[in-house]
């Protein structure tokens, strides 16, 4: 502060380099909006601005909530930050700052402004939650009748189980337009079941059972990861939901239950044999 | 500070000597002085050492994260320093700095001439540095790898089994026990010892901050203490709470935990909001817009806060209702924290703003907390967080409104109170400097990781694959880190180096209106000679008023120090050159005494402006 004294007496500013401060700092503002917009450019990473397109209709309401809160929200950023900006532009000479008082009727209205925008946004909470958990209507909407699998996730995989008892480790394998309702558990730590385009994340714990549904109305194969920390291989934990035709469904389903049995017979078959040589070789 | 024998003249001087035990080293009387200002001190050193392991750690991390499928570290080495980092971020860093400016500042701003209960503030310090060095223990040996918050089961014996996570449990409950006690001390110092005419709404804003939090951490420090106490009977003794195999529930850890974190969260804000406050409208020139308002704000922040711990739990299985309830708390919370963000904008508009390092971090302070708290916003509503709930996206908006109020609002309220605290300014250059560093770098730190979130990036994994995609933005975020923690190191020397070899400066280097610049920089033991009678919210500027009208009353005599010129736009308000001049003692006029600020601020303060519309 002592260095600068000497440059001030030419401006009526306490702080000439204030001015450069404010420029600088809308520079940088700028700057880095122009850093996310030529990351967004890229035609690889154009979809990296936004959430996973969803292809359930409880992942596109989420989505939806997510993109109208974000531009309300980002509009609430730029619109503080305009305003310290302009208020330091602005700002009067030492000595001459205006003495706004606050009215007696301010903070009530201000109160009154405020409450009303949070009532609008917890209508606005309940209305997407309620319509992102509308399983009947989206059940409805599709002609097939539900499948419920059972997602269980252990030290780092997910196990899926399905209605004929049989199972597959990792990939989630369903039809498509077919209400697939999700009943989620753990059988160590607690994990979360994360696939952004099927309506977002369900926690596994242990002993409790969690219940998620969705309906994916395209083909294809969707990412999903667990996002609640379960230790070491953590990061490893991923899951992907593959969306099929039904009759691939179908044809999956026999050939992984017949896999199944010729692997379970080959265990048995194996116990078997051990079991005969044992007892001849004790003979 | 030995006074002289009474019979000073009889006695000789080895006689003198003998009876007074040999003086002990600085530190020494430093560190084992019950007197607030010591015990702040040592907070606030404490918290920025903690604050330097903080960013060693996310450094480490940050670098691990610098290319897909990284190798630099193994995956228990980066869940060390991940689950370290959480909670010396939180619990060693941001909250002890609040609370070590808390037990200094406070007792000062109100008038006091020290904390009612000096040797429970003692303990406070010692309780927590003894906590952070318990949970550091564990790095001799095998330290906690449970998760910041270490979740059960995870943390139970059957998963952890290791003594790292025995010592987590021990090092946060002296913390937190720590905490309570800074929390009872500062209630009762409130309570007792405010000064004359220091009635609850005259508080200045950071000591209302101090009184919200205190009751804040009154309330969530023993409901950790529970769930600490739990897990640990859990872990040794095959306890039953967290096991669902005994019919306990996971989920009450969550619970229990989620009110401590979320609560330490609210604390923190409001902590540093306090502080930001008090240098909006110092650096503005003007009184704050609407004391009383920001002040009822901060205790509604307080309880909405807390009541909206369970927007943490959105995805567990508990009914929709539970979820409904912490949504309407959560977004209530738009009501305070909006009267708050525009009582810092009226207070700054048509303010005769001036930049120095504190202002500008509290200006950043500011934009950078309202991108983690909109941030937050955004996912209290519950599909939303569905969508993105443990990605680095809701991490990256926990660490916005956290950084911004404990980094940025942090460093603010020690640019703006190291000249109390040591009688010196820091640099100013590196402290412009540093907080560019600083602005740029948590914008590109956390910017890039938020887009990486929502695109499959969860937070705390110790890699991320090729495949995903997500190579540009998460070098990015790894740059930004770097340039943040080139900032804060910077900034955090720079303070070390005002501290010892900065510029003198006044009693008031500022021209602020709170009492803890009417004490001497740094302040006497006993912080004042005469405490002066408060009669507002700024009892600074009606004392500048007082002696202003006194002297142009009186015939032109000599007065003591320069006279107050008015009407020099030009003059700097504040010379920290300027040596300290002790307060006069009058007894008989409290508000009379030449205040060591007001000789020196060239009359110009705003006060005596007729009020402009």
């Amino acid at each position: 502060m002592r260095r600068r004294e000497g440059a001030l007496p030419r401006r009526r500013d306490y702080n000439g380099r204030a001015l450069r401060s404010t420029r600088t700092h809308l520079g940088l503002i700028v700057g880095l909006l122009t850093l996310v917009g030529l990351i967004g450019a890229g035609p690889a990473e154009a979809a990296r601005l936004f959430p996973a397109d969803p292809v359930s209709p409880n992942a596109t309401d989420a989505n939806t909530s997510f993109l109208v809160m974000s531009l309300l929200t980002g509009l609430a950023v730029v619109v503080i930050n305009a305003a310290i900006i302009i208020a330091v532009r602005k700002r009067a000479a030492v000595g001459e700052a205006a003495q706004t008082r606050a009215g007696h009727r301010f903070v009530p209205r201000l109160v009154a402004i405020l409450g009303g925008g949070a009532a609008l946004l917890i209508v606005f909470g309940i209305v997407m939650t309620e319509k992102s958990r509308d399983y009947e209507g989206a059940a409805a909407a599709v002609d097939a009748e539900p499948i419920e699998i059972l997602a269980s996730g252990q030290q780092w995989l997910w196990r899926y189980e399905y209605p004929d008892g049989t199972f597959s480790y990792h990939d989630l394998i369903v039809p498509v337009n077919t209400p697939i309702k999700l009943e989620i558990n753990s059988v160590d730590v607690r994990h979360r079941w994360w696939v952004p385009a099927l309506g977002g994340g369900f926690d596994a714990v242990p002993g409790h059972r969690n219940n998620h549904w969705f309906v994916a109305d395209q083909v294809g194969n969707y990412e999903g990861a667990s996002t609640e920390y379960s230790g070491p291989a953590f990061a490893t934990m991923r899951t992907t939901v593959k969306v099929v035709e039904p009759a691939e469904y179908e044809a999956w389903l026999s050939r992984q239950a017949d896999e199944i049995a010729a692997a379970q017979s080959a265990v048995n078959d194996k116990v078997l044999r051990d079991q005969a040589a044992a007892e001849e070789a004790s003979k | 500070m030995t006074p002289p024998p009474a019979s000073a003249e009889a006695a000789r001087p080895e006689l003198i000597s003998a009876g007074i035990p040999a003086p002990r080293s600085a530190w020494i009387v430093r560190a084992t002085s019950p007197d607030h200002k010591a015990v702040g001190s040592m907070f606030i050193a404490a918290a920025l050492i903690f604050a330097l392991l903080a960013v060693t750690e996310l450094f480490f991390m940050r670098v691990q994260l610098l290319v897909p499928d990284a190798t630099l570290l193994r995956p228990e080495i980066f869940d060390r320093f991940m689950t370290a980092f959480g909670v010396t971020s939180v619990l060693l860093f941001a909250l002890p700095l609040a609370a070590g400016l808390m037990t200094y500042i406070v007792p000062l701003q109100i008038g006091a001439r020290g904390s009612a209960l000096p040797r429970l503030g003692q303990l406070s310090f010692w309780l927590y540095l003894f906590g952070g060095a318990t949970l550091y223990l564990g790095f001799l040996w095998r330290p906690s790898e449970a998760g910041v918050t270490a979740l059960a089961p995870l943390s139970d014996d059957l998963y952890s089994a290791n003594h790292g996570v025995d010592l987590w449990i021990a090092g946060v409950a002296l913390v937190t026990l720590g905490l309570i006690c800074f929390a009872v001390n500062m209630l009762v110092t409130l309570r007792t010892r405010s000064g004359p005419g220091m009635a609850p709404s005259r508080l200045p804003l950071f000591a209302v901050a101090a009184k919200t939090v205190s009751r804040l951490l009154l309330v969530i420090g023993p409901v950790m203490l529970a769930a600490l106490t739990m897990l640990m009977i859990d872990r040794n003794f095959d306890g039953i709470f967290f096991n669902p195999d005994e019919q306990g529930s996971p989920l009450l850890y969550s619970h229990l935990s989620w009110i401590f974190f979320t609560g330490a969260y609210i604390a923190i804000v409001i902590s540093f909001f306090g502080a930001i406050s008090e240098i909006v409208a110092t650096f503005s020139g003007k009184p704050q817009f609407a004391h009383r308002a920001t002040a009822t704000a901060f205790s509604a922040i307080a309880v909405l806060g807390v009541a909206a711990w369970m927007q943490n739990m959105y995805s567990a299985p508990m009914p929709i209702g539970f979820s409904y309830f912490a949504m309407v708390c959560a977004i209530a919370l738009i009501v305070p924290f909006g009267i708050v963000l525009v009582n810092w904008l009226k207070t700054l508009s048509g303010g005769s703003i001036r930049i120095t390092t504190p202002m500008l971090f509290a200006l950043g302070a500011i934009s950078v907390a309202t991108f983690g708290l909109l941030g937050e916003l955004n996912q209290s509503i519950i599909p939303v967080s569905w969508l993105v709930g443990g990605t680095a996206t809701s991490a990256g908006d926990t660490a916005y409104a956290l950084i911004g109020s404990a980094v940025f609002g942090g460093l603010a309220a020690l640019y703006y109170w190291l000249p109390k605290l040591t009688g010196r300014t820091a640099g100013e250059g590196i402290g412009r400097a540093s907080f560019w560093a600083l602005f740029v770098g948590v914008h590109l730190m956390i910017l890039p990781s938020e887009l990486a979130g929502f695109d499959g990036m969860p937070a705390n994994v110790y890699k991320f694959f090729g495949d995903t995609g997500l190579s540009g933005l998460n070098a990015l975020s790894s740059l930004g880190a770097l340039v943040f923690c080139i900032g804060l190191v910077a900034s955090i020397a720079n303070l070390a180096r005002g501290a010892v070899a900065g510029v003198t400066a006044g009693p008031d280097p500022w021209g602020a209106n709170t009492l803890e610049w009417f004490a001497a920089s740094p302040p006497l033991p006993h912080n004042f000679d005469l405490v002066p009678d408060v009669r507002g919210t700024e009892p600074l500027r009606e004392i500048r008023d007082a002696v202003r009208r006194a002297e142009a009353a009186r015939p032109a005599t000599v007065t003591a120090g320069p006279a107050p010129s008015t009407g020099s736009a030009a003059e700097p308000v504040a010379k920290p050159t300027d040596p300290p001049a002790p307060p006069q003692p009058v007894e008989s006029a409290p508000v009379e005494p030449a205040p060591p600020g007001a000789s020196e601020d060239g009359g110009e303060r705003a006060g005596d402006q007729p009020p402009v519309a």
